[in-house]
């Protein structure tokens, strides 16, 4: 009777472990046959995550149908790890900037910057720090270039990074210019401090989309001045001796109580990137989310797009002719983000909700497509009803009239989702992942 | 009883020839002591006796064994002198004789017991050894006598790694933290207790890995069911340390030194008067720079760009030392108390932090300094009024301070360069000058109660307190929530009824209530809000634990428990040097629990004695706490996980010839999967559905060979060595399914121990060791890197009465 005991405990045992310890085998198959490299004139880089601080990239072919297994690693698959918050260089490069802290002078962390091997397989290029957080950022040229607002002393600055591109030299991790009330470049022209919510790149200038700040604290967001639009216009300088490497220029104000508008801020706290707009014909739109309302009041601008004046290639003012309430053209919906297709037409990133505003949990899943020449503005359609999440890294392919995101929703699998000109979302590549993080797309050179 | 004969045979061949070239050198000019227990009134054999030998004058324990059907035993004993041996059965009254034995003779003594007036659970505990009493308990329990370790550097972590199926994961070198495995949970989920009480509050500077491991008698591992009377909330299990709290005078000190200019050396005197008047000191210190080499990536200043690859640094900020002192008053034996002890810990610590909780963040000026100020009462008392009365009362409170600095200005990299910040701002990661005061009491009452012939109750209630307060003297102005404390209440009431049936069969059913109360303040808005939280949880678990004694060496137990664990007061608040962060939000867990387990032991029946255990277990786990470490920030904390499931078993066996030989070693394998199917708040089936969770070793093992040689060069000296492996399987940092490169590689090391008593009395001992002997590359959880190979020697002095 022991003896049978044993044997039934001995079995029940080694059966348990058997069939625990053969359950390790990745899940799902590969799918879809996207190729890895393919003819096309571009490789695209999907980002997405297996839900923890872990990240991985993949090569693709083609983003337009199949799908792939994020758990596998094929497609050259590269692991990426901490913070995921990519941004594409000129079709050329992919960054991913791994920041953290809140608040300190700077902790090393770990960044890395990828781009194509003579064989067109995506390959890390190098790993660098880029203490402190990154919230607005642009390419300019070859250069990254990234802001962060923080206070030294009660006095407000914006901490300015740059790196070349092409040289992967990290330029400075603490550029500085005083954006405070009394002691910047622009005082008197703002009676708050200034933060940084934009970078674009037009021409020989760089414009800077900022909003207003009571208090110099990097924590305090609360302003009186919330009607008022700023564009401050800059030039680059890498090796400016007074380390600031953003050379201020000029600030262009608006503030039209019968046409009111805001502040040019699509964020909730950080990653700032869209509002100022240049077109290929030389145009410059501002997308106005004015997202920020008055603290003494309450009252908030609706979301517009205004235009700048252009004199001698160079920014010199707000068109007044061009004022396009998106507001009221959209049923009552403000503007979140605002991405260039090329020719006039934009897509933006809208409100879910008719009457939600500044909140950063309200959500931010409709799209519509807006023409700058007609001001036409309408609804994408197509989009799924069930989005969870819209990430935050876009891909704009203006060759193609087309921007492209990674969408979650409650139904189906993370994917790409492609929005074109002609108003209609489509799904794409799916990736069997815990999030899906966006896409990217490299030139072979 | 007759089947099993051939199984005990196996294994005594197996090992009679893998250590026959040893035992070859045994001398063999023992004594034997042989007789029979019988019961005398009616003269009856009694079966499953146990007959204790222990040294007359320091009641050190030399052997023990159970007698036969016949109620025969037969004991050897290696050295002449004075001894004491006691026989005890169930339901009987012990006895003691002693017994001067000399070289070479035989002995025979015959017990005749008889029942007592007193309880039954009297009877068990006097008859038994304490160890015994638990081991032979329905819960799955199992111990380790601390005796051979107490020559070494060891401190209590590195001992208990060595238990089957636990596995300590150290952060670092001396002073780091540890993370303790069981059942193949890790972590907070293991509950560790001193003398039954909670070790949470009692401050840094009284830890596992600072105590030596002289300080204990004994380790208790519960794998399953955690007794009432440790008045905790567990899922993975306990581990009770239980010190030594033998009646004798006691001498010792010890000075060692070994690699990484580590220092370690303590003292303890213990005097019991005749009148039953007790006290204790113990003062011991650490001291280590902690700067072993690690594998890191350089970050070159000049550049700002990384060095490709990882290169051998030497770590420079890594200083560690406490110093601490135990003091333990009180009396013993008194009408109002069989025991009453106060008792008083002071401690200070001072630790230098060289990374965050990964690698990739290397500080060179952060350090964190804590005292430990803690008073005690421990109190017990059997009474008379009613049969088996016992209550006992233990208290402590932590007034303890700590403070966190992190004040320099600028960034290090591993090769100890400095860079200025730019800005100059002071904070290699965040500004500070914390400081706070973190008061943990605990206060535990117990009380049982023998109704009947067999049957005992138990309630066991034990209340835990937190409460933080601080401030940051570098902020302009006081924070909301360093105005108001952090404060989190447990209380664990537990119940229970054991039925024990001639010490054959024995089951108990418990139920415990759980309560939590958490108050605090919540940045949770990145410093834009602070918001109160208050929260209060209650819930009931219960289960049921059985033991049945097959036969003279086969004991079998199963339990199952409903069973809850509260957020500890570090995952709650964080531990307020901003590297661990808290989650004040957290749930308890609740967990299913179902427990097996078997051990066989042929311990006191002969020269060879042989014990296998092998335990099985299944856990279903709801709100799963799950540490995370962030590789943007370096921080860590806990979150709730959902739905885990744990299915697992570990095995142990041990061998040892006499006292001369032991070989043993254990393995443990645990899976524990992410149950949770789909996405929160979506229909979409979750990759990592069925996942391995990472970050904890799911397969690990140790093995153990040691031999005992005594009068090397001197007469009565003794010569101890001891090899230990331990071994640890590749695990993941990141989902497995994902099959990424992040992972923890296989570990495999080495240490061997040589220690060597002079003379006759023993009173003296150097020991040597190395650990790490191949210089593996060792990781902790969250890939921390260990120290490499080191050398350590010790010179102790031990006198005892």
């Amino acid at each position: 009777m022991k003896k049978r005991f044993f044997s039934i405990l001995s079995a029940t045992l080694a059966t348990g472990l058997l069939s625990v310890s053969c359950s390790d085998e990745p899940k799902g198959g590969e799918g879809g046959g996207v190729p890895e490299t393919g003819d096309g004139e571009y490789v695209y880089i999907v980002a997405y995550a297996s839900g923890d601080d872990v990240g991985y990239l993949k090569q693709v072919s083609d983003i337009s149908q199949g799908s792939i297994d994020g758990q596998t690693s094929s497609h050259n698959r590269q692991e990426v790890s901490g913070n995921q918050d990519y941004t594409a260089v000129n079709d050329k490069y992919l960054y991913n900037i791994n920041y953290g802290s809140q608040g300190s002078a700077g902790i090393n962390t770990i960044s890395a910057s990828w781009g194509l091997d003579a064989g067109y397989n995506l390959a890390k290029r190098n790993e660098f720090n880029l203490d402190g957080d990154v919230k607005a950022r642009g390419v300019v040229g070859n250069y990254f270039v990234a802001a962060t607002n923080a206070s030294e002393n009660d006095i407000a600055y914006e901490r300015i990074k740059l790196i070349d591109t092409e040289s992967q030299a990290v330029i400075t991790n603490h550029g500085k210019i005083n954006t405070d009330a009394s002691n910047s470049a622009w005082r008197g022209q703002v009676a708050e401090h200034t933060t940084f919510s934009d970078i674009a790149q037009y021409g020989d200038y760089v414009l800077v989309g900022m909003t207003t700040k009571r208090e110099p604290s990097s924590k305090t967001t609360t302003t009186e001045l919330a009607f008022n639009t700023y564009i401050g216009v800059f030039t680059l300088d890498p090796s400016d001796s007074e380390k600031e490497f953003l050379k201020f220029n000029s600030l262009l104000v608006r503030n039209n109580a019968d046409k009111p508008s805001g502040q040019v801020k699509g964020n909730s706290r950080s990653r700032t990137e869209t509002g100022i707009e240049p077109t290929d014909d030389g145009s410059i739109y501002v997308f106005a989310q004015g997202n920020i309302s008055n603290a003494s009041d309450g009252a908030i601008p609706p979301s517009t797009v205004l235009k700048l004046k252009v004199e001698n290639g160079k920014p010199t003012g707000f068109d007044d002719s061009y004022y396009v309430n998106l507001q009221e053209k959209s049923g009552g919906h403000r503007v979140w983000r605002s991405y260039y297709l090329g020719g006039t037409k934009f897509c933006l990133q809208m409100f879910s909700n008719a009457g939600d505003d500044v909140s950063t949990s309200a959500p931010r899943t409709q799209f519509a497509i807006y023409d700058a020449a007609t001001t036409e503005f309408s609804w994408v359609e197509n989009v799924p009803s069930d989005i969870t999440d819209v990430a935050l890294f876009y891909m704009i392919e203006k060759d193609k009239r087309s921007v492209t995101f990674g969408i979650e929703t409650s139904s189906m699998k993370p994917a790409l989702y492609t929005v074109s000109s002609d108003g209609v979302m489509k799904r794409g590549l799916e990736v069997n992942a815990e999030t899906i993080k966006g896409v990217a797309r490299i030139k072979k050179q | 009883m007759k089947h099993q004969e051939p199984v005990i045979r196996f294994f005594l061949l197996l090992f009679l020839t893998l250590i026959l070239p040893v035992t070859a050198f045994a001398r063999h000019d023992n004594s034997r002591i042989t007789g029979k227990v019988i019961d005398k009134p009616t003269g009856q054999p009694l079966e499953y006796a146990i007959v204790e030998l222990r040294d007359k004058d320091s009641g050190k324990f030399v052997a023990s064994c159970a007698t036969d059907s016949l109620g025969k035993y037969v004991l050897t004993v290696r050295e002449p002198g004075n001894y004491t041996l006691k026989a005890s059965y169930t339901g009987y009254s012990p006895m003691t004789k002693e017994i001067a034995i000399e070289p070479s003779e035989k002995y025979r003594l015959t017990f005749e017991l008889e029942e007592p007036s007193l309880s039954l659970e009297e009877v068990v505990v006097r008859g038994l050894s304490e160890g015994e009493r638990v081991a032979r308990l329905a819960y799955n329990v199992q111990m380790m006598e601390t005796d051979k370790y107490k020559s070494t550097t060891l401190d209590l972590s590195q001992v208990v790694d060595k238990i089957s199926g636990i596995k300590i994961r150290e952060t670092g070198g001396l002073g780091s933290d540890i993370n303790v495995s069981l059942n193949g949970f890790s972590g907070k989920h293991v509950k560790i207790f001193i003398d039954g009480m909670p070790m949470d509050g009692m401050g840094s500077a009284f830890g596992l890995n600072n105590i030596p491991a002289g300080m204990a008698k004994r380790i208790e591992v519960y794998k399953g069911v955690v007794p009432i009377e440790l008045g905790g909330d567990a899922i993975g299990g306990a581990i009770n340390i239980v010190t030594d709290n033998t009646k004798r005078t006691r001498i010792n000190a010890s000075y060692s030194y070994g690699s990484f200019n580590t220092h370690k050396s303590g003292a303890l005197v213990e005097h019991t008067t005749k009148k039953g008047f007790y006290f204790m000191v113990n003062p011991y210190q650490n001291y280590s720079d902690n700067d072993y080499k690690v594998n890191a990536k350089i970050l070159d200043f000049a550049t700002d760009n990384y060095l490709p690859g990882t290169r051998e640094v030497r770590r420079f900020h890594g200083a560690y030392h406490n110093e601490a002192v135990v003091l333990k008053l009180g009396v013993t034996d008194k009408k109002w108390a069989d025991r009453l002890i106060f008792g008083f810990i002071g401690g200070y610590e001072y630790k230098e932090i060289q990374n965050a909780s990964t690698m990739d963040f290397v500080f060179g000026g952060r350090y964190n300094t804590a005292t430990t100020l803690l008073p005690s009462i421990a109190y017990e008392k059997k009474f008379n009024v009613l049969k088996g009365l016992r209550v006992s009362l233990n208290g402590n409170y932590n007034f303890g301070k700590s403070f966190a600095a992190d004040t320099v200005r600028g960034n290090y990299n591993w090769l100890g360069q400095f860079k200025p910040h730019d800005n100059n701002l002071p904070g290699e990661r965040s500004y500070m000058k914390y400081h706070y005061r973190d008061r943990n009491g605990a206060i535990n009452l117990k009380a049982g109660l023998m109704p009947a012939h067999g049957h005992a109750i138990s309630l066991s209630n034990t209340l835990t307190t937190f409460s933080r307060k601080g401030h940051n003297e570098v902020e302009s102005e006081a924070q909301l929530s360093d105005r108001y404390p952090s404060e989190n209440f447990k209380n664990v009431l537990g119940l229970s009824y054991k039925y024990d049936y001639r010490s054959v069969w024995n089951t108990s059913i418990f139920v415990k209530n759980y309560t939590s109360h958490v108050e605090a303040y919540v940045d949770s808005d990145d410093g834009q809000s602070v918001s109160h939280h208050s929260r209060t949880d209650s819930y009931f678990g219960g289960g049921i634990a059985s033991t049945y004694f097959a036969g003279r060496f086969v004991q079998l137990k199963a339990s199952y428990e409903h069973t809850y664990r509260l957020p500890t007061s570090r995952e709650l608040f964080g531990d307020g040097d901003g590297l661990e962060l808290g989650t004040s939000d957290l749930k308890p867990e609740a967990s299913d629990n179902i427990n097996l387990g078997m051990t066989f032991s042929t311990a006191g029946i002969a020269d060879h004695q042989l014990t296998a255990d092998a335990t099985f277990q299944y856990r279903n786990v709801t709100d799963y706490i799950r540490r995370t470490v962030s590789q943007t920030k370096g921080t860590a904390s806990s979150v709730n996980e959902g739905s885990v499931r744990s299915l697992g078993a570990d095995f142990g066996l041990r061998y040892s010839f006499r006292d001369l030989i032991h070989l043993g070693g254990n393995f443990c394998y645990y899976d524990m999967r992410n149950m949770t199917r789909y996405k929160s708040g979506t229909n979409v089936e979750s990759t990592i559905y069925r996942d391995r969770i990472p970050n904890q070793p799911y397969m690990y093992g140790n093995a153990e060979a040691g031999v005992t040689l005594r009068d090397v060069a001197l007469k009565g000296s003794m010569l101890d060595i001891q090899y230990a492996l331990n071994y640890i399987h590749e695990f993941y940092l990141d989902w497995p399914s994902y099959n990424g490169d992040s992972t923890v590689p296989m570990q495999l090391s080495h240490d061997i121990f040589v220690s060597y008593n002079f003379g006759k009395t023993h009173n003296f001992t150097v020991s040597l060791e190395c650990r790490n002997i191949f210089n593996e590359a060792l990781y902790d959880n969250f890939n921390l890197q260990k120290p490499g190979r080191s050398f350590g020697i010790k010179i102790g002095y031990n006198f005892s009465k």
